[in-house]
């Protein structure tokens, strides 16, 4: 009988010591993917905080290795160190939304860091103080569990608990990854984690058996408040951080002296709708732009623009700019209208709503790997209003999933491929401007086929190794492809890449429109590539990362069509 | 063995045990994407096998005729095989990519969850401290933090996947030599010699190696 006893006590303690390493990785894993949306430096953010988060660990394992006489009470410590752990770790995504909104205000504007990657890795760095103090607390949580299973047990089950801990962890990745943060998001996961950690420090209050004093009963409640509090303001928080990210301020014009006006103008920003997918953010943010009318005078006026994953995509007012240079320049240099079009990305319709201008175009394959983009074309006001339904046009063919995936099983090669993907500003889509990648699209282009696609830019000299311009080149060249003809101008560069050599000769055609002209520009590719030191963006050697990318934003003197 | 060699040797391990770890990670996200998915559940991966392996330790060892020596040997092995195992399974069904991923991650977790009570048993032969699993659990928390640091800010903007391999092979065969040294005892010879030889036969076809990884990704050697 005193057996059994003994060993639900065991059962009971070693799954509190697996709920509490559940709770503390999966805090962690919540740091990393709230730097990951502030920032899109994942393999920074996952990295560093895994490391700063092990840190922690190893400083409170030296903590505790430093005190040379065992802890009189561990059941009421580790109480207190759940207590601490569930508040910060249920807080820390709020807390990291509006750090980066202080962050972002003129107060903390740092003068001597004039690249804007450095300014977003220092931020990432600062941040990191959330992960080594997890990290800390939660290091206390294995001597303190293995010292009661050795009271409670009179038995040494250290390495038990190190297991289940590391359990824990594998745990966390798993629920945070399926089920958490596709089903509750970011604010509301950290949350239910802290709700969790706060069951097990209620669990601990009565085990210690802690006298219910008035004192004692508000400490214990004090979590619950703070976490019902929390949760009704956190779409507030939410969307303080979407105004403050989406409130631009060149950085040269900011001073501390500028901060109440600057917080008055995230304050008066019209809300954003963020739309969730399985794998982005989808924001479709109204701003208020200063505009250039047909009289020549200037007016402040209303724009809406589309941002994935907080990266400017398109602006509903010039997007047809965009659209024109993309869908019709290449066939006004000689190439003539294929019957088959085959677009990779896009999933917004409006380069499909392009290419139906043309009855020649019997069919177009669209690849998108999101299906709530193609939900968003065909339904939501913003984009049915611009893209006409293309989707839904019978030449059109959707096809959900991975564009690498399409092109490796491609049905038959196609003479017309149009790439149009975010710039890669993130690990993620850096691989779709990959050596790889372009090799693998040649295997599905015809001899004399044409790519269409639009390139991370900076078109300031000097053309150098490190920049974007110069390595996206001299990537295409490595893969094989012998016309390399750049044009548009910023913000719209595009690139005419084909298999042979050819020589193009331009001459616009009844599609494109007057003012998308005024974008036209073509440069020599020439300058680009031929520095030897000029790197090729690898899936094995990423190069585009880190490099100061020229954003995709819209223009900001629109005018009527 | 001197305290501070033990404190040398668990950094350098646990360094390049998280550096592989994250290149693992880094390796399949480049063929199968989903950074934060893949990174997280290499992780969680890599830290249940070393919990496992601290929990069985003693059966593991005692079956398996562990040492050490050994398992720092089998650390090199995988560390070598691990891209072309990567590459040969996206290659031959993209499915399992990322369970290869996570069977190498574990392997590694494996092997480093087994040095930790290695280590504990070493300090204690030292009478260094009375806590000496937190001692050598403290140190592999250390090395783990710098590797983690390192890979993102030194490893990657600078060397290809098989050069990070390279370095932390090295790394391992540098302490599996200080151990060695210091042990004034060479078992195993044939497994090192096989080691180096593999390690030298990685650094000719490295070329090689990356032109395979690079076909992989598009399916046509």
């Amino acid at each position: 009988m005193a057996s059994i006893y003994s060993r639900r006590k065991e059962i009971s303690l070693l799954a509190v010591s697996f709920v509490l390493a559940f709770c503390s990785f999966g805090y962690q894993f919540l740091i990393s993917k709230t730097l990951i949306m502030q920032t899109q430096k994942a393999i920074f953010s996952l990295s560093l905080t895994t490391g700063f988060f092990i840190l922690g660990l190893g400083l409170a394992a030296r903590r505790y290795r430093k005190s040379q006489t065992a802890n009189a009470d561990p059941v009421g410590t580790l109480y207190f160190v759940e207590w601490g752990l569930s508040i910060i770790g249920g807080l820390t995504p709020i807390l990291l939304l509006l750090g980066y909104c202080y962050y972002k205000s003129p107060i903390v504007h740092i003068q001597f860091l004039a690249n804007p990657n450095q300014y977003i890795f220092l931020m990432i760095i600062l941040f990191q103080v959330f992960s080594l103090g997890i990290g800390f607390i939660s290091g206390f949580e294995i001597p303190l569990m293995n010292q009661i299973l050795k009271e409670e047990l009179s038995q040494q089950k250290f390495f038990h608990v190190l297991g289940l801990t590391s359990l824990g962890g594998l745990t966390a990745a798993i629920v945070l990854n399926w089920i958490m943060i596709p089903h509750f998001d970011l604010l509301v996961s950290g949350l239910i984690l802290g709700c969790l950690n706060y069951a097990a420090c209620v669990w601990l209050f009565y085990k210690r058996g802690f006298a219910t004093t008035i004192r004692n009963t508000v400490i214990l409640v004090l979590p619950l408040c703070v976490f019902i509090f929390a949760t009704a303001e956190q779409e507030y928080v939410y969307q303080l951080f979407l105004k403050s990210y989406y409130t631009r301020i060149p950085s040269k014009q900011l001073s501390p002296k500028m901060n109440s006006g600057y917080w008055d103008a995230v304050l008066s920003h019209s809300p954003i709708e963020r739309i969730r997918t399985l794998y982005q953010y989808v924001d479709i943010v109204q701003d208020q732009l200063v505009v250039q009318t047909p009289e020549n005078t200037f007016e402040l006026r209303n724009v809406r623009y589309v941002a994935l994953d907080g990266q400017v995509q398109f602006g509903e007012e010039e997007e047809f700019v965009y659209h024109d240079l993309m869908a019709h320049v290449v066939f006004s240099t000689g190439k003539p209208v294929p019957d088959r079009v085959l677009i990779l990305g896009a999933g917004d319709g409006l380069l499909a709503r392009e290419l139906l201008r043309y009855p020649e175009v019997k069919s177009i394959d669209l690849v998108e790997l999101d299906p709530m983009m193609i939900e968003l074309a065909n339904t939501h006001p913003f984009f049915t209003n611009l893209n006409k339904l293309s989707l839904k046009n019978e030449r059109v063919h959707v096809h959900v999933g991975d564009a690498a995936k399409y092109l490796l099983e491609c049905p038959k090669p196609y003479s017309q491929i149009y790439i149009d993907f975010p710039f890669p500003n993130t690990d993620e889509i850096s691989k779709l401007y990959s050596l790889e990648f372009y090799d693998l699209v040649k295997t599905c282009l015809t001899d004399d086929g044409s790519i269409v696609l639009d390139f991370p830019v900076r078109l300031s000299e000097p053309f150098t190794f490190d920049n974007p311009t110069s390595i996206f080149m001299k990537t295409l060249k490595a893969a094989g492809y012998k016309t390399i003809w750049p044009y548009g101008r910023d913000p719209f560069p595009f690139m005419l890449v084909e298999k042979n050599e050819r020589k193009i000769e331009f001459k616009p055609n009844e599609h494109i429109r007057p003012r998308s002209m005024e974008y036209y520009y073509q440069f020599s590719s020439d300058k680009f590539h031929s520095d030897p030191e000029v790197p090729i963006n690898s899936l094995f050697k990423p190069q585009l990362l880190g490099l100061p990318l020229q954003e995709r934003i819209f223009t900001s003197t629109p005018v009527n069509r | 063995m001197k305290p501070t060699l033990i404190r040398a040797l668990i950094l350098s391990l646990s360094f390049s045990s998280m550096v592989g770890e994250l290149l693992l990670s880094q390796l399949t996200n480049s063929f199968v994407g989903g950074t934060f998915l893949t990174y997280t559940l290499a992780i969680g991966a890599y830290l249940t096998a070393m919990g496992f392996s601290s929990i069985y330790y003693e059966t593991i060892t005692a079956k398996l005729k562990l040492d050490l020596e050994l398992v720092e040997q089998l650390t090199i092995s995988i560390a070598l095989v691990s891209p072309i195992l990567i590459g040969t399974s996206h290659f031959v069904a993209p499915a399992i990519t990322l369970w290869t991923c996570l069977l190498l991650t574990s392997l590694l977790g494996f092997l480093t969850g087994l040095e930790i009570p290695m280590f504990a048993t070493l300090f204690a032969s030292t009478g260094t401290s009375k806590h000496q699993e937190a001692l050598a659990l403290e140190f592999d928390y250390y090395g783990s933090f710098l590797g983690a640091i390192a890979f993102p800010l030194l490893f990657l903007p600078y060397f290809d996947s098989l050069q990070i391999v390279m370095i932390i092979v090295i790394a391992n065969i540098i302490s599996l030599g200080a151990l060695y040294a210091v042990q004034k005892s060479f078992n195993r010879r044939i497994f090192m010699g096989a080691n180096i030889a593999a390690y030298v036969c990685f650094f000719i076809f490295r070329h090689d190696i990356l032109k395979f990884l690079e076909r992989s990704y598009g399916q046509h050697l």
